[in-house]
């Protein structure tokens, strides 16, 4: 298996149950590199389930059976001689809810670090300032790296989370409602940073919110009732939908 | 998004009837160009005032509905649609009056003879009905009958330059009809005015339903 030169993640004929319930349906997408991709729909529509295959998050859930590829860095991603730890490195999650440990803020960051056996101290001042300062946060912490993550606010965490994935060197970031717990001003600076990020990394982000897709994403894809109904480029998606159960839903005119 | 809608239908209905009082505005004005009857042109100037209020309240509620309802795709393009086309309509509403207030300066009544080989009426009455054709398009999101205006609005163009010949020609002929010819050239040349507005709406009225940007492309208009 291969991907294309461009493509970070590609879905081919994915089909996922759980139990009898066939959740996705034939999804067939290709993400190129360095982009952000958003995937949008109503709730139930299957979008969560098919960001968390890119990283075999479904594995736990004894139901979950999916049929189909998906393909990351050449390799079918649930063939067997996939270590899921390794696979984790290379595709970070962010999630709906801000999750630090309840460490100091410098050890949340090398936490994965320490956990694959790096203890360089140098190793891991050096990461951790580079992360942080990618996650544009370390002007707001720099003098307090030994404080507990769970001081900090919620746009904080948030950021500090996404440092924390940055600090393994993925090279795509799941980020699945990453800032719906968050205020406005707090969600300003996640998506400030989404834009910021794509230049090292490829994105994939679940959202509720619609403006948000169509602020930072380069594609969009619409999902309803297991189907991939649309994959567009986003200023075509919101401006000028092909399909018109795509413009129903942007539109508010649904169900 | 449950408000949207309302929102939309609202705006929908303010811009139809501004739609209605400038086509009453213009008819009353060619009225007024056939029977020289100043009560008219009193009452064109009247709703003026009429329009303009239409025309600001429409833009709040272009404003509002972004602002508050973040529309996208058609609904969007509606809204962008309607703000531009009440731009023109107030524009159209204007030339009516200009019309008007050139009779009420009239000392004479424009020569038959000329106004006939200038096709003036045939333009008044194409004018009239890229109006009418921009209301129908509109209120029933009907894009062919928009497409009709463009073919109109070539037939206004002509009778536009053929008139400049006649007139000067008429004017050297008789110069004493120097002052009133004048007045017909003017109003012959706010009529290609509102005949380019007209077009402008249909090219609104296209954008909004089919998602087609046609301004500035001749040959793209002709494309059903």
């Amino acid at each position: 298996m291969t991907n294309e030169k461009n493509i970070a993640i590609e879905a081919k004929n994915v089909n996922v149950y759980y139990g009898t319930k066939h959740v996705l349906k034939d999804i067939n997408i290709a993400i190129e590199k360095n982009s952000v991709v958003a995937f949008i729909g109503p709730s139930g529509c299957g979008k969560s389930t098919f960001i968390r295959c890119f990283n075999r998050m479904n594995d736990f859930i004894e139901s979950f059976r999916k049929e189909g590829d998906i393909i990351i860095n050449n390799k079918e991603i649930y063939d067997r001689s996939i270590q899921v730890e390794e696979l984790r490195k290379e595709v970070g999650m962010v999630f709906q809810k801000p999750n630090p440990f309840p460490k100091t803020i410098f050890e949340n960051v090398v936490y994965g670090l320490r956990i694959q056996g790096e203890n360089n101290k140098k190793t891991l001042r050096e990461t951790a300032e580079k992360c942080l300062r990618d996650a544009a946060l370390w002007d707001e912490v720099k003098d307090d790296l030994n404080k507990s993550a769970l001081e900090l606010s919620g746009g904080q965490q948030q950021r500090l989370c996404i440092a924390r994935t940055l600090a393994v060197k993925p090279s795509i970031i799941l980020m699945d409602e990453p800032a719906s717990a968050l205020d406005p001003i707090s969600t300003s600076k996640i998506e400030d940073l989404i834009t910021v990020l794509k230049k090292d990394y490829t994105i994939v982000i679940v959202t509720h919110n619609m403006q948000q897709a169509a602020r930072v994403s380069d594609k969009t894809a619409f999902f309803y009732l297991g189907d991939m109904v649309e994959f567009e480029k986003t200023q075509t998606l919101f401006t000028n939908p092909q399909k018109e159960l795509t413009q129903n839903y942007i539109t508010g005119r649904f169900g | 998004m449950s408000n949207l809608l309302p929102a939309l239908t609202q705006l929908r209905e303010n811009l139809t009837t501004m739609m209605e009082m400038v086509k009453s505005m213009f008819s009353s004005a060619y009225t007024a160009v056939k029977t020289n009857d100043l009560t008219i042109v009193e009452d064109i100037i009247h709703k003026e005032n009429r329009v303009n209020a239409l025309e600001l309240l429409i833009d709040a509620e272009c404003e509002n509905i972004i602002a508050l309802y973040n529309p996208v795709a058609v609904d969007l393009r509606f809204v962008l649609s309607v703000s531009r086309i009440n731009y023109n309509l107030e524009r159209m509403g204007d030339l009516s009056v200009s019309i008007a207030k050139y009779i009420k300066q009239l000392k004479e009544s424009f020569d038959p003879e000329l106004m006939k080989q200038a096709r003036t009426d045939e333009m008044f009455q194409t004018c009239l009905s890229m109006l009418e054709n921009a209301i129908d398009a509109f209120s029933n999101q009907d894009t062919a009958v928009a497409r009709k205006i463009f073919y109109q609005d070539e037939l206004v163009d002509e009778i536009n330059i053929l008139s400049n010949t006649l007139i000067a020609e008429h004017s050297q002929k008789n110069p004493e009809k120097i002052r009133t010819n004048l007045f017909l050239f003017s109003i012959i040349k706010k009529l290609e005015r509102f005949g380019d507005m007209s077009e402008n709406i249909a090219e609104e009225i296209i954008f909004h339903i089919e998602a087609q940007v046609l301004k500035h492309t001749k040959p793209a208009k002709q494309k059903p």
